[in-house]
């Protein structure tokens, strides 16, 4: 070799071509590089892809169990909430059928916290307004409960809005491989990566034309030119495309590499969200999983792979079906469909979903809550790109009564009041008392607005909400206070800091006289409720805030009796939840369990739960919020609700009627409703001209049992009727009292 | 010659390309690469690091089981039929059970707190929450849900002594 070389450089015409021969080198080594380079970006670009996945958010699951007061209309809608179709029989997932006894449906598979559920055809039978059996046909036999899966409620994005839903190859049904070759690639299978004949042909085309304006494109391809390369058409571009084709099927397998497509592919928009790949699609034009869909939906979405706006079924419905059938005929002509299936595929309408109305999610108030509360215990990120599964705790159907509602009343309100459309603005949560779980929440007046939420962030002075506490508190001393313990509801001032005197008036302008606890709270009568908690002290009624979960620093003005006291309507919830609970104060939460997006349990919320407030004393407050109900200002609710009855309740206003409030609670469910105005004007309306209203008609149409009055140990029972307290003569059969306490006659003399 | 050059090199080149061909698996950047290639989901759940713990869970980890030493500890015994007629409520008891049995406290709590959502009133299930929490050594939680049950057993003399003795008990553990 030497020898060679030395003989080159003697001779100079040689000289010149060792040149050319070195620049070639040069170019061959630079061309390999690249090559090389190429190779590693397809390596490590394929492999490590991992597309952000949205976190699914889900609703409380639907419970059926035998002896549950239940209908079959009931379950339908629950099911349709879950995506279910009706159908003549319920033999495949995701169907159900009625039948004379009950309902039948076949169960999807799904995986809970608990564990993997089956698919499984099940059947309710009922009887006399109640769950008679639940049966497994598919094998189990009779069924204790059984759990309907729950409605996919909302996402939280990735920060490029792709909404995925990943699908492995596996699961990927075998009539969409075969349109996408028949309609992409038919000869995916066989070629390496690139397919000389189609490159030709597009080439020919491309010439004939002067534009570069067809592509030959594989499968392959396409995936490279989505995964790795710049949307623009220029010729290095599809050098690099085909190159890196190449690449990728020399280091991965045909499988692999479909399923990635199959995954990436790009079928659709909604405002900022991207629809990516055919899970993704089969939910978003059918609101079904891939592997329901029928023939001619798959053709349809494998037709819109050549353009998804173009071919957007929702948008230009006869070019779509067009394009389906043209799908069809060339699967027939490749023969991967019989004649048959062709004929009954292209008689299919399109069948589409309605078009999905939200964007991030159906009930953002809810979402913003979940979302604050998973921020807690993971970095945004995790939320948004690992494909978390939240299950929650948002009981769906009583999230759109309350939605309903919430819209229809205060229009109602509005023209009741002479008030200009939309001047109202409106909060509510409704809680499972013993679980703190919640179950229904609005922020905004208008569900679907995602702006700012009431219910979390809107600071108001929560006005007569917090007498509740105040008489609570005197209660915690028994030897001092009963319920007929008498107060006097009379002019009252009380020196400020600064020197000046507060002079807090009644609402009706009058005073009362001597008066019993019971009385002043359950007509919220403003100078008794100060007159008391100036004996029990200011210090003590805000320890008691504190302790049911007022959260905040509160401020010890005199003035807080009656309410300055500023709580979000979430505070107040959590407030009255721990009231309503004899005192147990669980943290309001929102989030179950969640799950990585392959089943598996991450995290479980367990319950909380602290003894916050004395039993006995909560017991008896909760008494007197039945009696304002009964005879007090919540009375209103007799009108509106009286199957519910005995409930307990409190309406709150605020100066100027800028605050309507409303709070009560039954069995076990805990509601609160505040009205107001953003701009913090009046609006006119009382507790109980506004959200009592408001509440009573949510409550309407709940699942609302009314409030057991059963004591609890510790607290006995008095019968008061004909015995003078408080300067009156008690009308009430029965009275409760702390045991060992028992209510003395503080008046004197005796009824007539 | 020059053309034998000129050939060796190119089959130089694409031996290089070719050498580096046989590693499948691609080589590692800061993301994390997945256990196999594109289209598997994306990470197991384990690895991400959850932040501090939502509530305050006091001391919670774990304990073992109880050996046979701990037995009056599993709660009282309660009369067929006394706990619930439920059978959705049983069947969740059955699943607690179970699950206890094979060690996953955590499970057995998610099937009692799934039962009392069914019977919020239940102060039995209460109970067998405050058993199962001071198991898992959460004395703080156990004496709350004992004292919840209580307060729902107005009827139930035998279930209240029960949980006045699992609260002194819990409270002398805690000191």
């Amino acid at each position: 070799m030497p020898g060679k070389r030395a003989r080159g450089r003697s001779k100079p015409r040689a000289g010149n071509k060792s040149r050319y021969v070195h620049i070639l080198i040069i170019l061959v080594c630079i061309l390999a590089a690249y090559v090389l380079w190429l190779d590693y970006r397809v390596q490590v670009e394929f492999a490590g892809k991992r597309w952000p996945l949205p976190a699914r958010v889900y609703a409380s699951p639907g419970e059926i169990y035998a002896g549950q007061a239940q209908t079959a209309d009931n379950i339908e809608k629950l099911l349709l909430r879950s995506g279910y179709r009706k159908a003549s029989s319920s033999g495949q997932p995701g169907h159900y059928s009625r039948t004379a006894s009950g309902i039948e449906f076949m169960q999807r598979e799904f995986h809970y916290w608990d564990g993997r559920q089956d698919a499984r055809l099940v059947r309710v039978r009922f009887r006399d307004g109640k769950v008679r059996e639940i049966r497994d046909l598919s094998g189990q036999g009779a069924l204790p409960l059984a759990r309907i899966e729950p409605e996919l409620i909302g996402r939280i994005y990735p920060d490029n809005f792709e909404d995925r839903i990943l699908v492995s190859y596996d699961d990927v049904p075998p009539a969409l491989i075969r349109a996408l070759l028949a309609v992409e690639d038919r000869n995916y299978f066989s070629h390496i990566g690139i397919d000389p004949r189609g490159v030709l042909r597009a080439l020919y085309h491309n010439i004939l034309k002067r534009k570069l304006e067809q592509g030959g494109s594989t499968i392959t391809q396409q995936l490279v030119k989505n995964f790795f390369l710049s949307p623009e058409r220029t010729l290095t571009r599809k050098i690099n495309e085909v190159v890196m084709a190449c690449l990728l099927e020399r280091r991965y397998g045909k499988e692999e590499i479909l399923e990635a497509y199959v995954n990436e592919v790009y079928l659709g928009q909604q405002g900022r969200r991207s629809v990516h790949g055919f899970g993704t699609a089969a939910e978003f034009y059918f609101a079904r999983p891939l592997n329901e869909l029928r023939l001619d939906q798959i053709a349809l979405l494998a037709g819109m792979v050549k353009g998804a706006s173009r071919y957007n079924p929702r948008r230009h419905a006869e070019r779509a079906r067009q394009r389906r059938d043209l799908v069809l005929d060339l699967m027939l002509r490749q023969g991967y469909l019989d004649e048959p299936a062709w004929r009954q595929a292209r008689r299919q309408p399109l069948d589409l979903s309605a078009r999905p109305r939200w964007v991030s999610g159906k009930h953002p108030a809810f979402l913003q809550l979940v979302r604050k509360q998973l921020l807690r215990d993971y970095a945004i990120g995790d939320l948004r790109n690992k494909g978390l599964r939240i299950f929650t705790t948002l009981d769906a159907e009583r999230q759109e009564s309350t939605e309903l509602v919430l819209q229809r009343q205060l229009r109602r309100l509005e023209r009741a009041g002479s008030l200009g459309p939309g001047t109202l603005q409106a909060a509510s949560i409704f809680v499972q008392t013993s679980t703190g779980a919640v179950l229904s929440l609005a922020g905004d007046r208008n569900a679907e607005n995602a702006g700012f939420n009431r219910a979390l962030n809107a600071r108001r002075p929560i006005g007569s909400l917090v007498k509740p506490f105040v008489y609570y508190t005197a209660l915690t001393d028994p030897r001092r206070y009963s319920l007929v313990s008498g107060i006097s509801d009379s002019d009252i001032s009380v020196r400020l800091a600064d020197g000046t005197f507060w002079r807090p008036d009644n609402y009706d302008g009058r005073n009362h006289g001597q008066v019993s606890l019971l009385e002043a709270l359950a007509r919220s009568y403003n100078k008794a409720t100060v007159r008391l908690g100036q004996e029990i002290g200011l210090e003590q009624v805000i320890d008691t805030l504190y302790k049911a979960g007022a959260g905040d620093h509160i401020e010890p003005f005199p003035s807080l009796l009656l309410g300055s006291l500023e709580l979000t309507p979430l505070q107040v919830s959590q407030l009255y939840q721990t009231l309503a609970n004899g005192g147990f104060l669980v943290p309001l939460n929102s989030i179950r369990e969640v799950l990585d997006n392959t089943g598996n349990a991450v995290k479980r919320y367990g319950l909380d739960m602290r003894q916050a407030l004395q039993g006995e004393a909560a017991f008896l407050t909760g008494f007197m919020m039945v009696q304002a109900v009964n005879r007090g200002t919540g009375r209103g609710l007799r009108r509106i609700i009286p199957e519910h009855l005995p409930l307990a309740g409190k309406t709150g206003t605020t100066n100027n009627l800028r605050d309507s409030w409303f709070a009560g609670f039954g069995d076990d469910i805990t509601g609160v409703v505040w009205l107001g105005r953003d701009d913090n004007l009046p609006t006119r309306l009382t507790g109980a001209t506004g959200a009592l209203q408001v509440w009573g008609n949510m409550v309407k149409r709940q699942d609302f049992r009314s409030i057991d009055l059963l004591p609890p140990p510790g607290v006995g029972s008095l019968d008061t009727v004909g015995l003078p307290f408080a300067g009156a003569c008690a009308r009430f059969p029965n009275i409760p009292y702390v045991l060992g306490f028992r209510p003395r006659n503080t008046a004197g003399g005796s009824c007539r | 010659m020059k053309k034998k050059y000129l050939f060796s090199l190119l089959i130089a080149a694409l031996l290089v390309c070719g050498a580096c061909s046989n590693v499948r698996q691609a080589p590692v950047e800061e993301r994390q690469v997945p256990d196999t290639a594109a289209g598997l989901p994306p990470e197991p759940a384990a690895r991400i690091a959850p932040g501090k713990p939502a509530r305050d869970e006091g001391d919670e980890q774990w304990e073992e089981l109880p050996g046979p030493g701990r037995a009056a500890e599993t709660g009282i015994p309660a009369q067929p039929g006394q706990v619930s007629e439920n059978p959705a409520v049983l069947a969740l008891l059955d699943d607690t059970d179970l699950s206890i049995s094979r060690g996953n406290p955590e499970a057995a709590a998610g099937s009692l707190e799934r039962a009392l959502r069914l019977e919020p009133k239940n102060p039995w299930l209460w109970h067998r929450l405050a058993v199962l929490k001071l198991r898992q050594g959460n004395r703080r939680l156990a004496v709350a849900l004992a004292q919840k049950s209580n307060s729902l057993a107005a009827g139930h003399p035998e279930l209240r002594r029960a949980n006045a003795e699992l609260i002194s008990r819990a409270r002398k553990r805690q000191q």
